[in-house]
């Protein structure tokens, strides 16, 4: 079977019958994996909804010791990058690489910038000494469980920092494949997968944001 | 390879207002945040939260012009999501409050070692040994673990370490049957392990046996005196004494008085 070669040089893997059927299940395969991440951070979410439920007054009191202002800051600048990276996908379909790639580097900057609030969130809460477990030692909250909250809090934006970063590198190496003039109008297939993965990275960080700092 | 759907320009409009909601939204769910409304707050934060995550989705995500199969197994995710949250929650908040650690029994006064009884349980049997694993279990295995090997989860925080009763080592007041019902009846001054007089002498007799049958068997034989220590002498009965006064507070009644005030 001949292979398939598109105008702008992809070549359709032969397994495929059609570019348009790689492209969409390319697309499904990247929902599938997606609904398992909305379960993965699922269990951590029932985790949390269970013990706020029990404990009603120390996730008060804990959330009170989060830094609201740098968790907005933080909100406003992963839609940015949800932005950008839309526009990305939205660019390269126009064929236009070089506006795509800046977008792509816009994206990596915002997304840069959460990890390194993130960075001074934890290097604070660690000097407060709100690290749950051998070195837990803060004092100052009365509510009984303090260290349950806080588990919660660096296992969920832990996890989900670890994802921000794995996003980084993905989008790197599709900046570095877009320069390299892989992509267009034709084929664009990884960026828009990419823009996927980044866009539930951002929808739980906005499930996130009111869970853990805007308990009122 | 034509895109399905002719993305092109207009895609752009639809992107900046989403952006511009999105932020919009990011604004009012954190001022609302210090306001006080009760329970408002967080249905409204979550619908906030909903709203701009179905703009994430339907936008950004395209699933708005996308493949059906798409959306259904995006949404799928969220229905098994919610299956969870509803079950786990069922479960989880229909339960009574968790007991206070320490276990607390109706104090009666304490029986000593007094009576008929003390030579009447003497003996092992394998009913007391079942029905001294039940209590041990809710007296004994919050230190001593529930196999009695002295790893229980508060045995962390003792010193010196709660004994464990598979190892015949180190059993401050020996390993017979008469010398391990002293030991739960006056506990072990100056360590952790406290005094168990307020149970029963039944009761006590049936912990000393299944742990008694927990290291290696058979376990040594009682003596003249590890039997006197504990008021059994051949051929004598001690009446049972009444109801004795209390001349000082037992530290487990005062337990008990916190605990059922901590309760209301």
């Amino acid at each position: 079977m001949a292979e398939k070669v598109l105008s702008g040089g992809h070549v359709v893997p032969h397994h495929f019958e059609s570019a348009e059927q790689a492209y969409e299940s390319s697309k499904t395969g990247i929902w599938l994996f997606l609904a398992t991440e909305i379960l993965m951070f699922g269990g951590l979410f029932v985790a949390y909804i269970m013990y706020r439920g029990l404990y009603p007054a120390t996730f008060f009191e804990c959330s009170q010791h989060l830094n609201r202002v740098l968790g907005a800051v933080n909100t406003v600048v992963l839609i940015c990058s949800s932005f950008t990276m839309a526009m990305a996908v939205q660019k390269i379909q126009e064929n236009k690489r070089k506006t795509t790639a800046i977008l792509l580097i816009l994206t990596i900057l915002f997304a840069a910038t959460f990890m390194v609030i993130k960075y001074f969130e934890y290097s604070h809460k660690i000097h407060e000494g709100l690290l749950p477990g051998a070195h837990f030692s803060y004092e100052a909250i009365k509510a009984p469980k303090a260290d349950l909250f806080f588990s919660l809090y660096f296992m969920m934006t832990g996890l989900h920092g670890i994802h921000v970063l794995v996003g980084i590198g993905i989008i790197g190496w599709i900046l570095i494949r877009t320069q390299r003039g892989d992509f267009n109008k034709q084929y664009y297939t990884p960026v828009d997968l990419t823009g996927l993965y980044w866009h539930l990275v951002d929808l739980i960080w906005i499930y996130l944001f009111p869970l853990l700092y805007l308990i009122s | 390879m034509a895109s399905k759907n002719g993305h092109g320009p207009q895609h752009t409009k639809a992107y900046v207002a989403v952006w511009v909601t999105l932020l919009v939204l990011t604004f009012v769910t954190v001022e609302i945040s210090y306001h006080d409304y009760g329970t408002w707050n967080i249905a409204v934060a979550m619908l906030i939260a909903t709203i701009k995550g179905v703009l994430v989705c339907l936008f950004f995500m395209h699933l708005k012009y996308d493949n059906k199969i798409n959306q259904v197994i995006f949404i799928s995710g969220f229905v098994f999501l919610a299956i969870f949250v509803a079950l786990t929650s069922s479960d989880e908040f229909n339960r009574p409050p968790p007991p206070a650690v320490a276990r607390v029994h109706p104090v009666k006064a304490p029986e000593g070692m007094q009576g008929a009884k003390m030579k009447e349980f003497l003996p092992s049997t394998p009913a007391q040994v079942a029905k001294g694993r039940d209590l041990f279990q809710q007296n004994c295995a919050t230190c001593h673990g529930v196999t009695g090997t002295g790893d229980g989860p508060a045995a962390g925080a003792l010193n010196p370490k709660p004994r464990n009763f598979t190892n015949p080592e180190g059993w401050k007041n020996g390993r017979a049957p008469s010398q391990i019902f002293k030991t739960v009846t006056e506990g072990i001054p100056n360590t952790p392990m406290a005094s168990f007089d307020t149970l029963s002498i039944e009761d006590r007799w049936a912990i000393t046996h299944f742990v008694s049958s927990l290291g290696p068997q058979p376990p040594p034989p009682d003596t003249p005196q590890s039997l006197a220590a504990i008021g059994i002498v051949e051929g004598e009965t001690a009446p049972a004494k009444a109801s004795q006064p209390m001349a000082i507070l037992p530290i487990m009644f005062a337990m008990e008085r916190m605990l059922a005030e901590k309760g209301k």
